[in-house]
Parts: C-alpha cells; sequence; structure tokens
C-alpha cells in the first residue's frame, strides 16, 4: 500500500474530496445566486 | 477545573435562553426566528443539528475501531444536504413567505391537501424523533457518569434542564444562537485537543506508524469498501428530505442565504469530522485496550488532555447534545401545538397565546422522555441508525416528490409514508434479512406505494399545488381564460 507520511494515499483523496466538494459548491451557489439577483433586478 | 469549564459552559447556554426569550412576540419568532436567520448562524444552526452524541462518541468509536476512512461517511451527508438546499430550500422558503408555514406536517398537509397526512407525519415525527431524545439523554448521561463520576439519573436531569429551560424560555432564536456557540465550542474544543492528542501520539507520521503496526487496515481501508458504500448510501437515502434538518429553511433570510449557510455548515462540519478522525485513531494508539470505541471520546478528555482542554472538549460532546434535542424538541413541540392544536382541532389563538401555549407542550414533550432515559440502554448510535430508518422512510419520497411531482395525491402520500415506516419498522424487527439494511427496502417500498396509488387516484386541486408550483400559482392568479373568451 503506497503512503504518504504513513497514511494510506485514499486517506488523503477524502480530505481532497471534502476540499473540492465545497470549493465546488461554493461556485456553483454563488453562479445561482448572482443569475437569481439578476433575473430579480429584470423583473422589477 | 473540567467540570468548572463545563459549568461555565452550561450557564452560559441557559443565559442565552433568557436572554433571546426578549425576541419573541409570535408564534413565527419562537419557531422559525421569524425567518431572518443569516448566514454565520444559520450555518452553524445547521451544522450543529447533525451533530449529535453519535458524531461525539459514536463516530469517534468507529475511528478507534477502522482507523481513517470512515471520513468518506460525510461526502454521503454532503450530497443529501446539497439536494436539500437547492431543490427544497427555495420551494421551502416561498412556502414560508405566502403561507407562513412553520412545520414539515405543515408542507405535507397542505400539499396534499389532507389533515390526515398532516397527522400522520406528526406521529411518526413524534415516535422516530422522541426516539433520538432518549438516546441522546443516555449518551449525555453516560459522559457525566464516565468523567465525573455523576450519577446516571442526576446527569439525565441536569443534561435535560438546560436544554428544556433554553428551549422553552427562547425558542428557535435561543437555539440557532447556542447552536452558534456550541459549534464554535465543539469545532475549537475538537480542534484544539486533536493537535495534543496527536502530539502526545509522537505526531502525525509516528501516529501511522504506530496504527499501522497495530492494523494495517487503519491507515488504509479500516472499513471494508462494500460496507463503507453500503452506509454512505444508507445516510444518503435517509437524509433526504431530513425534517430536522429541512425545517431550518422556514428560518433562514431567503434563498441565497439557504446556499451559503449550507456551505459554511459544510466547513463546519469538515473541522468536526477531520478532528473525530484524529480524535480515534490517536486513543486508539494511546488507550488500545479501552473496553468499549465508545469511551475514547471521554477517556482523551479525562485521562489525555490538559483539565481545561478536557472540560472544553467534554462541554463539546454536550454541546453536540444539546443542539440536537434542542431541535428535536422544538420541532416536536411545533408538531403538536400548530400542527395538532391550531390546523387539526382548529383552535383559534392570539400570538401570545400562540406562543404560551407552545412553550407548555415544548416543556411537555422535553420532560416525557427523561423518564425512558433513566433505564440503561445499550447502543446508542443504534438507535440513531434505527430512528433515521423509520424517518427517511416516510419523509424522503412524500417530500421530494410533493414539492416536484405534480400528480402525488393523498391517497398516494398516505401509501408511501404509512407503507415506508411499516417496512422499515418490520425489516428492523426481523433484524434486517439477508443482511439488507432497511432502507434499500422499505423507501422502494415507499416511492412504489407513491407512484402506484398516486396514478390510480384523482390528482390534488390546483389551490394545494399553487404554494409549490410557480405555474399553479400563476395560473391560479390569472383572470379565467374561459370568462375572458366569453366577454
Amino acid at each position: 500500500m503506497s503512503t504518504i507520511l504513513g497514511l494510506g494515499l485514499s486517506n488523503w483523496l477524502i480530505w481532497i474530496s471534502m476540499a473540492l466538494f465545497i470549493l465546488v459548491y461554493f461556485v456553483v451557489t454563488e453562479r445561482m445566486n448572482k443569475r437569481e439577483e439578476a433575473s430579480r433586478e429584470d423583473e422589477e | 477545573m473540567a467540570a468548572a469549564v463545563l459549568v461555565i459552559y452550561l450557564l452560559i447556554v441557559i443565559g442565552i435562553g433568557f436572554y433571546m426569550r426578549r425576541r419573541i412576540r409570535t408564534e413565527k419568532d419562537y419557531l422559525a426566528a421569524g425567518g431572518t436567520l443569516g448566514v454565520l448562524v444559520g450555518g452553524a444552526t445547521l451544522a450543529a443539528t447533525q451533530m449529535s452524541a453519535g458524531t461525539a462518541i459514536g463516530t469517534v468509536g468507529f475511528h478507534y475501531q477502522t482507523g481513517y476512512n470512515f471520513t468518506w461517511i460525510w461526502l454521503a451527508i454532503w450530497l443529501s444536504w446539497v439536494i436539500m438546499a437547492l431543490l427544497m430550500g427555495p420551494k421551502m422558503k416561498a412556502f414560508y413567505n405566502s403561507h407562513g408555514a412553520l412545520t414539515i406536517p405543515d408542507l405535507l398537509g397542505t400539499r396534499y391537501e389532507s389533515k390526515a397526512v398532516r397527522v400522520i407525519a406528526v406521529v411518526i415525527l413524534l415516535f422516530a424523533f422522541g426516539l433520538t431524545i432518549v438516546a441522546e439523554l443516555v449518551g449525555g448521561s453516560y459522559i457525566l457518569n464516565v468523567a465525573f463520576g455523576v450519577p446516571t439519573t442526576l446527569g439525565v436531569l441536569l443534561i435535560a434542564g438546560v436544554f428544556i429551560a433554553y428551549t422553552v424560555l427562547g425558542g428557535l432564536f435561543a437555539i440557532a444562537y447556542t447552536d452558534l456557540l456550541q459549534m464554535l465550542v465543539f469545532a475549537v474544543g475538537f480542534a484544539i485537543a486533536v493537535p495534543y492528542a496527536v502530539g502526545q501520539a509522537g505526531g502525525f507520521v509516528a501516529l501511522n506508524e504506530a496504527l499501522s503496526s497495530i492494523e494495517p487496515t487503519l491507515v488504509g481501508n479500516g472499513m471494508p469498501l462494500g460496507t463503507l458504500l453500503a452506509s454512505a448510501i444508507s445516510f444518503f437515502i435517509l437524509l433526504l428530505g431530513y425534517p430536522i434538518i429541512a425545517i431550518r429553511f422556514y428560518s433562514l433570510k431567503d434563498n441565497k442565504t439557504i446556499r451559503r449557510a449550507v456551505g459554511l455548515s459544510f466547513v463546519f462540519q469538515a473541522i468536526v469530522a477531520i478532528s473525530v478522525a484524529f480524535l480515534g485513531v490517536s486513543a486508539r494508539v494511546l488507550y488500545p485496550g479501552l473496553e468499549t470505541p465508545d469511551l475514547a471520546s471521554p477517556t482523551v478528555a479525562m485521562d489525555l488532555l490538559p483539565p481545561i482542554l478536557g472540560g472544553l472538549l467534554l462541554a463539546a460532546i454536550l454541546a453536540a447534545i444539546q443542539s440536537t434535542v434542542s431541535a428535536v424538541l422544538l420541532m416536536l413541540g411545533s408538531a403538536i401545538s400548530h400542527d395538532i392544536i391550531k390546523h387539526v382541532m382548529g383552535r383559534s389563538m392570539s400570538e401570545r397565546q400562540t406562543v404560551n401555549v407552545t412553550r407548555v407542550v415544548v416543556l411537555i414533550m422535553g420532560i416525557l422522555p427523561i423518564p425512558f432515559a433513566l433505564f440503561p440502554l445499550p447502543l446508542i448510535q443504534q438507535i440513531w441508525i434505527n430512528a433515521a430508518a423509520l424517518i427517511g422512510s416516510s419523509f424522503a419520497v412524500v417530500t421530494l416528490l410533493g414539492l416536484y411531482w405534480k400528480r402525488g395525491t393523498t391517497a398516494g402520500a398516505i401509501a408511501s409514508m404509512v407503507g415506508g415506516i411499516g417496512t422499515a419498522a418490520l425489516w428492523l424487527i426481523l433484524g434486517n434479512p439477508f443482511g439488507v439494511n432497511a432502507v434499500y427496502v422499505s423507501v422502494p417500498v415507499s416511492l412504489l406505494g407513491m407512484v402506484l396509488v398516486s396514478l390510480a387516484t384523482r390528482p390534488v386541486s390546483r389551490e394545494a399545488l399553487s404554494p409549490f408550483f410557480r405555474d399553479e400559482r400563476e395560473a391560479a392568479s390569472a383572470p379565467d381564460a374561459s370568462l375572458e373568451g366569453a366577454r
């Protein structure tokens, strides 16, 4: 089993996945927020 | 010193309840914080509601047994949350704004145009979540007993007294702001305790080498991938439309706040997820011979950490417990006062009377589980898992399909809820035959019941659909086309 600092690679992948998950979530939802604000301004 | 830290924390929490009491004027204030919560408090209360004795004791125990890789579970949980935030949140907030909705039975009763659906939802909530209050009280008293030798009865009364007090006084305002404090205590408590514990184990590399020498899979795939995947799928299904989380969307300011608060809650949850993993594996190296893995957290708190840090960690564990039970308690109280007394029985009350009645109901609902918690219950985590199976089996399908499938009918909803919980209960009683988790059977039954019965019965009216579907709303408010033509 390959390890970095004694820890298996698959476990490092968990933390990387968590960070990516949060990052992608914020990118996508901030775009949604902007689109929603823009459409609200159009309606007004 | 550890006890002093704990007492100070409990006093502050009660103080917040007293302070927030002044902000309660209406039922909306009491049950949904007036729909005004922002990103920080909203994110904290969402995350704190997810944390429980299961996280602080059970999950640490899982990591003690199996190493790091149980952390994957959080991604399955978050995926469910994303679906709730993006698909359910906006529709629930619109329903709150248009109809003053405050509970999940509110949503189901209105959408399916049925008092029976509302009552069934209330009964399921009372039974399944009532069990979880008992489990949390048992967990909390266990911690106090192990840490300070506090007798179980006194421990249960102490924990219950605190969370009942601040919930009765300050409603969701108190819960949300104590959740913020509790989340900070939890995150800070664990985040400080973990480096200390890892340091005591010789540092990160030495810790992993020691784990590997105990059992090589502890630094690899300690929990077999099949078991992990099955657990992850179960968590994902169970949390779809999970009432205790979904109900928070009413209390957040708007859609943007819902999305951001959920994102912030992921950050809080990530801190906790990584912390509990490290705490569990550190305990495995430092205390390899614990009688039960559930002892990992309290042992680290009392035996390893300096007294102030130990007290902070114990406060964090109690915080996790109280944030969950207070949220459950308010939800159950609102189910009786708002859904049964106000909507089903049709009692008309002033705002002040409604708040007072809700407070009394919340007090009673808080006291009721106490006697059950005085008897020793095994496997706290198992109670949660069973309760979650019952809840997920009855709410996931009716809530999600109710918001996105217009054809879902009253009879379909009843078949789905009763079929789902009935199957789950039977499967659990039979002891999960063939090793298959209850949700893998009960959720398909719930889905089939919903679809087949709905297709065979009359659709609900446009009025019932209009709070949840924009086109129905617009059609209902537009001038009647046929009348226009006749003119």
